[in-house]
């Protein structure tokens, strides 16, 4: 197998890659249950399918409430994860800035807190602001706001994960070259947590994406989204709408999945051909004396 | 299937509207300089927030009632979904955004200081007497055992104390889980264990509870109410406990349901009017329209939830009746739960129902 | 009880004086003061309310907390729960990256796409695709009947047993994605280097791949711990309501109960002690210094 890791894991490799796929069942055969019952002709939600059809999908398709509820998902939930991000890689980078161990400590344990506080007692909590504070009534700030802050945590626990690899002889080195904060930023941290930052802009997204209770209490009437309208979709009866749509959603993430390895093998191949046309230029220094 | 489905496209065609123009008077303002739309010469404007549980009883109120009401009055219904926690506040006179909310009689009863009154030709006559003046919108539904016909090809149990006798009637039982939905639980075990139905309160909740732990490994529990429809189909529950509405959904999805009407519990539900609701004048009128004994016809049809209008059982066929909870045939046999008993011990029921249930 | 409120002054008065070399005064104004601030308004505000709401009474919330029935023992139970449940996904979670890494293209792709389907499909419906495989007559029952194996009812649905693989399913890739994002960043010459001085797997996985993978590791495991505190649904449908989760019972005072206060209260009690018991595990295992 071609990969480092892969090599260095020698015939260790195995019982990982056995023990992934099992873990692999548990998340795609409940998935795969669910796209089943999503074709169903009958009218519940029910394993095995009765029959084969796409009315619920067709429901969902023409539907234009769905549709809004889904643009409107896509869009808040985009706004919060930006303001998550951002806010929570600054929050991960500013805390490597902190001496005390205590204070550092503290700020880490505020910053996992609305992870750890029942969104029931904060929904309630921010419905009393908005409340209060009349000219919040009918928009959806105090949403988006809640979001960032319950999507915040994600993205500094798993930046601050990627802070405790970086070097840390890199930036007093480049201070001693006349380098200024906001540069070394940019040039050395930020661009070797980007993985960790995506992984943690990933899971932000999804999470908000899902979230109902916020929506619950702070959505203007009239509007829905995608989860609220999943909620009131499951209210009296499960309709296969339930999982068509939750299926659609799906197919959509996997595409998006699917373009990004295919532009990177793109552009590797490309890298490729263009390494091959100066082959002399980057020899790989050990590969060769590999046993 | 078809009048559903016919149903449910009207109901969207209602929304979509409700949205279109909910977001153009969005674009305009504050809610309170919302445009009327076309107002057919009424003095009513601007919007109701409409606060219920969603799904198709709501799309059925939106078809019998709303739609109407709009092109009538040009005020717009807007439906939002309930949130517990919200309208709970606003029964203790807090503010919030409901115009009118679905409450139970419980909640009803116990918090009229902060509810408006209707006039009395709105009030509906099937309710309980000291009910009538808080209800909008108000319909009946039961607490019954149901279960698939082929369950029980011989007949199936008939009487709570045959719901607890797994030797007669053996499997397993789908019995409300969610932490504090008590619904009749008590009742029931007590009327299991031979209490008579005038002797119910105030509730013994120990014995009822040794009454449950009989029968404890025969249930399998849901959390939301529709997850019955689930464990019937399957076959992984043969009988169940739940509102009759559940039992509504299996029959519109085709499947032959028998529901046990003797010893149901006739349960009065309905909207409650807060004193802050932001456009009552509106309100008023939308409950005299609810009340109207020919579109609460239409309602009960769509639904089979009880009408709150003794004048609707003129208006629907005999096999629509049969299968209402309060219609005149069941009569003799349905039950009525103490409202104001169970509304002054809420708390102290839902306390013991949560621990009985985390064991 | 104390609350992040009074937490962050203290952070701050201490922070400027002793800063890491190469550090300056703005920078780290500039880099923390924005999510301070954030916190101070979206979660100070509604906290503060929360907080006001539980004293309603004169503190009696808290007492009438501890009064519940239900409450001390669900509490313990969560707990109990959370620390299952984080121990099998960091185990699983590591293997899984680990074998995504270690992959052929093919297989790699089938386990991200497995991770991300589960991912974008929402947290109720997946509860829901498990009440249908669990049931007594799910799927697994006519699964194992097409191979004629089932001739009684599958008895999983609702018992502790068929909770857990539904909860480790659903934090999963909160597990998998910091570990695959520390394994891609490897160094490869280190491992090379490993190699060729003919380190064997296991010490070149426990001398240079673990320590590098490490930090992630924890940090998705804190992560599963206090996520996993707020299990509410899953273990209710899948394990019955012998296995009521703290989140439960907030949840009834908060919505079915009308006592507000008392669901503030308990919510105090837990974000309270969801600190204290991380601040102790911080001391003990110093998490903090290796992801930090």
């Amino acid at each position: 197998m071609s990969t480092p890791v892969g090599r260095s894991l020698g015939w260790y490799r195995v019982p990982v890659v056995v023990v992934a796929i099992l873990a692999s069942l548990l998340l795609i055969v409940p998935f795969l249950i669910l796209v089943a019952t999503s074709w169903t002709g009958g009218s519940f939600i029910l394993f095995p399918p009765e029959g084969f059809s796409l009315q619920w999908y067709t429901e969902v398709l023409t539907d234009s409430r769905w549709m809004e509820s889904f643009r409107l998902s896509l869009w808040t939930a985009t706004v919060s994860t930006a303001i998550a991000t951002v806010l929570g890689t600054l929050g991960a980078l500013g805390l490597t800035r902190v001496r005390s161990r205590l204070a550092q400590r503290w700020i880490r344990t505020l910053f996992i807190v609305p992870i750890a506080l029942p969104p029931i007692a904060y929904a309630v909590g921010l419905y009393g602001v908005n409340m209060d504070l009349g000219f919040l009534r009918g928009t959806l700030v105090t949403l988006i706001i809640g979001h960032a802050l319950v999507a915040l945590p994600y993205v500094f626990v798993i930046v601050s994960g990627g802070i405790a690899r970086i070097d840390p002889a890199l930036r007093p080195a480049a201070r001693t070259l006349g380098a200024r904060w906001p540069l070394i930023l940019w040039k050395i941290e930020l661009p070797a947590l980007v993985p960790y930052l995506l992984s943690g802009a990933l899971f932000a997204f999804v999470v908000v994406f899902d979230e109902v209770v916020l929506a619950v209490f702070l959505m203007p009437p009239g509007e829905q989204t995608l989860p609220l309208r999943m909620l009131n979709a499951s209210q009296e009866a499960f309709s296969p709408e339930l999982t068509a749509a939750s299926t659609l959603v799906s197919i959509l993430a996997i595409l998006v999945l699917a373009v990004i390895p295919l532009s990177n093998a793109v552009r590797r191949r490309r890298a490729r051909r263009a390494a091959s046309a100066r082959p002399a230029e980057r020899t790989p220094a050990l590969e060769g004396v590999t046993p | 299937m078809a009048g559903f489905i016919r149903v449910r496209r009207a109901a969207m065609a209602g929304i979509a509207l409700t949205l279109v123009t909910a977001l153009a008077a969005g674009c305009a303002g504050s809610d309170d300089t919302a445009s009327a739309g076309a107002s057919g010469g009424s003095d009513l404007s601007g919007e109701i927030i409409f606060a219920d549980y969603g799904g198709p009883t709501n799309e059925s109120r939106q078809a019998a009632y709303f739609d109407g009401f709009q092109d009538e009055t040009g005020v717009e219904v807007v439906s939002v979904a309930i949130e517990d926690a919200i309208y709970m506040g606003m029964l203790d006179g807090e503010d919030g955004d409901y115009d009118v909310f679905q409450s139970s009689a419980a909640e009803t009863l116990t918090h009229t200081d902060n509810l408006l009154e209707l006039p009395e030709e709105m009030r509906g006559d099937l309710l309980p007497e000291e009910l009538r003046p808080y209800v909008v919108g108000g319909f009946v539904f039961g607490i019954a055992q149901g279960w698939l016909t082929d369950t029980f090809p011989d007949g199936g149990p008939q009487t709570w104390a045959d719901f607890f006798d797994t030797e007669a009637f053996p499997g397993t039982r789908a019995w409300p889980g969610a932490p504090g939905s008590f619904d009749a639980s008590y009742e029931i075990a007590l009327l299991a264990d031979g209490v008579a139905p005038d002797d119910l309160y105030p509730l013994d909740i120990p014995r009822a509870e040794a009454k449950l732990d009989t029968i404890r490994d025969d249930l399998v529990f849901y959390q939301a109410y529709p997850e019955v429809q689930q464990l019937l189909v399957s076959g992984s529950a043969a009988i169940a406990v739940t509102v009759t509405g559940q039992y509504t959904a299996l029959m519109n999805a085709g499947e032959d349901v028998t529901i046990q009407w003797n010893e149901a519990f006739v349960v009065p539900s309905g909207f409650a009017f807060p004193a802050v609701s932001g456009n009552p004048d509106a309100v008023t009128a939308l409950a005299g329209w609810m009340n109207d004994p020919e579109r609460q016809a239409d309602f009960t049809e769509r639904t089979l939830y009880g009408p709150v209008n003794s004048e609707v059982f003129d208006h629907i066929p005999e096999d629509v009746a049969a299968n209402v909870v309060n219609s005149p045939e069941h009569e003799d046999q349905v039950l009525h739960w103490d409202n104001q008993w169970r509304g002054e011990n809420y708390e102290d029921l839902l306390t013991a129902y949560t621990a009985w249930l985390a064991g | 009880m104390t609350t992040p409120g009074t937490a962050m002054p203290r952070a701050r008065g201490i922070a400027p004086v002793r800063r890491p070399p190469g550090t300056t005064a703005a920078e780290s104004r500039w880099l923390l003061w924005p999510p301070l601030v954030f916190f101070a308004l979206a979660l100070g505000f509604p906290l503060v309310t929360l907080v006001i709401q539980s004293l309603e009474g004169g503190g009696s919330a808290y007492i009438d907390a501890l009064d519940v029935p239900a409450f001390a023992g669900s509490l313990m139970r969560t707990v109990v729960m959370a620390v299952v449940v984080m121990v099998l996904t960091m185990v699983l979670g590591t293997a899984y990256g680990l074998a995504v890494v270690a992959s052929p293209a093919w297989l790699r792709f089938a386990l991200l796409a497995a991770l991300i389907l589960s991912l974008w499909t929402s947290i109720m419906v997946r509860s829901f695709g498990w009440m249908l495989l669990e049931l007594p007559r799910g799927a697994i029952y006519w699964f194992l009947g097409l191979f004629g194996l089932a001739d009684e009812p599958i008895e999983l649905y609702q018992t502790t047993l068929g909770m857990y693989p539904a909860m480790v399913a659903v934090m999963l890739p909160f597990a998998v994605l910091p570990v695959m994002s520390a394994l891609q960043s490897l160094d490869r010459e280190q491992l090379n280097a490993a190699t060729i001085f003919g380190a064997g797997p296991l010490l070149t996985f426990r001398a240079v791949t673990w320590p590098q993978i490490l930090p992630s590791v924890l940090s998705g495991g804190v992560l599963v711990f206090v996520m996993s505190l707020g299990f509410y649904v899953t273990p209710l449908l899948l394990g019955g309501p012998g296995n009521m989760t703290v989140s439960g019972v907030i949840n009834a005072q908060m919505n079915q109960a009308n006592r507000p206060d008392i669901g503030a209260a308990m919510s105090i009690l837990l974000v309270g002690g969801t600190m204290i018991v991380y601040l102790i595990a911080d001391r003990l295992f110093r998490v903090s210094e290796k992801w930090g």
